[in-house]
């Protein structure tokens, strides 16, 4: 403990005592994530002036040049696809389905885990479920022995919709979902290890929410 | 102080911002003290800021904001800790096993005001403060640390420790024979201040 005898004549031995009480506790000193902030903003900036279905933007960690390039990325890539009405895999879709429109684009940011990673989720509830196609950039391949699980969630509760490994680099993947994606708002993705059961690891490498 | 809280009930990014700074380390103090540190507790901080903008069409301007923030943020935790701690629907485990016990509303309290007191600190106090009490050096080693001399380290701990102890007066030992703590002043808390 700190030499604390000379700190100061008005406040007492008991007193310094109780403060010092007070003030170890790592929780009481534990600051927040330096990239919550701009989470804090853009939550608060998409919820302000967005509906269900606006693309969210959620940044990278900590990165304010990395938030601005991948949202005007992100922006052109859901502008691309409801402007030209293909990408991303959309061309197949169901005749009897919403329209394009009524797609639900989620903004999927990297965490802690993999701060570079970022992703747009194209969700479209059709007959047969919840289509989801989620293109990934900046994500690593799943190391062998690992695979990434997708996940819709909702307070605790996550549901699977699907694996994938990304050996191949890049691209969009297909999952597919039995949930629907109003009742289960957060998407997140995990890093899995084979022959680690069904449950999620709680590695979670991406995550993004659904409009509220 | 109301033109800051109009900005942010318009969702102006930099007023956001602007309260976000002021609270966040005391908002996710107490989410930590609930959930843990970690993915949960910022899950929380965000989640407390959200709710608060939401609902600060109906914030009382005659009341502080500390206490209304810290009400959101505690019921905001406790919502997430039940959430993550009870079994889930699909038969998965929950993504994260939390295993602590929600604090009092007392003592979560008394840990916001504490890190609110921190915060209120000078930057090279505040240094001062965190290398004594959460790495438990001496002062000669928080001079070394700092590399400044010990005579400054003592009087910035002095100070620090007034400034402190003057903030938390109500947390600390009463003076009389008793030596029992003050009640905390929580006039201004009440539980759910979210409306």
């Amino acid at each position: 403990m700190s030499d604390r005898s000379d700190d100061g004549h008005d406040v007492s031995d008991h007193e310094l005592d109780a403060l010092s009480d007070l003030l170890s506790p790592p929780a009481v000193w534990a600051d927040p994530d330096p990239g919550l902030e701009d989470r804090v903003v853009a939550a608060v900036a998409e919820e302000s002036g967005s509906r269900p279905g606006d693309l969210r933007h959620p940044p990278a960690p900590g990165r304010n040049e990395r938030r601005h390039l991948w949202v005007i990325g992100a922006a052109g890539v859901l502008l691309l696809a409801l402007a030209l009405g293909i990408g991303l895999g959309l061309r197949d879709r169901d005749d009897d389905g919403p329209p394009a429109g009524q797609d639900i684009v989620v903004a999927m940011a990297g965490t802690e885990l993999a701060p570079g990673a970022s992703g747009v989720a194209e969700l479209r509830e059709t007959p047969q479920g919840l289509r989801v196609l989620l293109t990934v950039t900046g994500l690593d391949p799943a190391p062998p022995g690992t695979y990434y699980q997708g996940w819709m969630r909702q307070d605790g509760d996550g549901v699977s919709i699907g694996t994938f490994h990304l050996r191949g680099g890049d691209g969009t993947i297909e999952l597919w979902g039995g949930v629907p994606a109003q009742d289960y708002p957060v998407m997140t993705v995990s890093l899995q290890e084979e022959g680690g059961g069904p449950a999620s690891s709680g590695q979670v490498v991406l995550r993004g929410e659904l409009g509220s | 102080m109301d033109e800051l809280l109009d900005r942010f009930r318009a969702g102006d990014a930099d007023a956001v911002r602007a309260i976000y700074r002021t609270y966040a380390g005391a908002v996710h103090t107490v989410a930590a003290s609930v959930v843990g540190d970690g993915e949960l507790a910022a899950d929380v901080v965000q989640q407390t800021f959200v709710k608060a903008w939401r609902a600060a069409a109906s914030f009382d301007r005659n009341r502080d904001l500390a206490p209304w923030l810290y009400s959101i943020a505690r019921r905001t935790a406790i919502d997430v800790l039940r959430a993550e701690s009870r079994p889930t629907r699909g038969g998965h485990a929950p993504e994260v096993e939390v295993a602590v016990t929600p604090l009092s509303f007392e003592r979560a309290w008394e840990v916001y005001e504490v890190r609110r007191a921190i915060d209120d600190l000078p930057d090279e106090e505040r240094e001062v403060i965190r290398l004594s009490h959460l790495e438990g050096l001496t002062h000669a080693e928080i001079a070394e640390r700092l590399d400044v001399p010990p005579g400054t380290v003592k009087s910035r701990s002095f100070r620090a420790h007034r400034r402190l102890a003057a903030a938390l007066r109500h947390l600390l030992p009463s003076p009389g024979p008793a030596g029992a703590a003050n009640q905390p002043d929580m006039a201004n808390v009440e539980e759910g201040g979210e409306r």
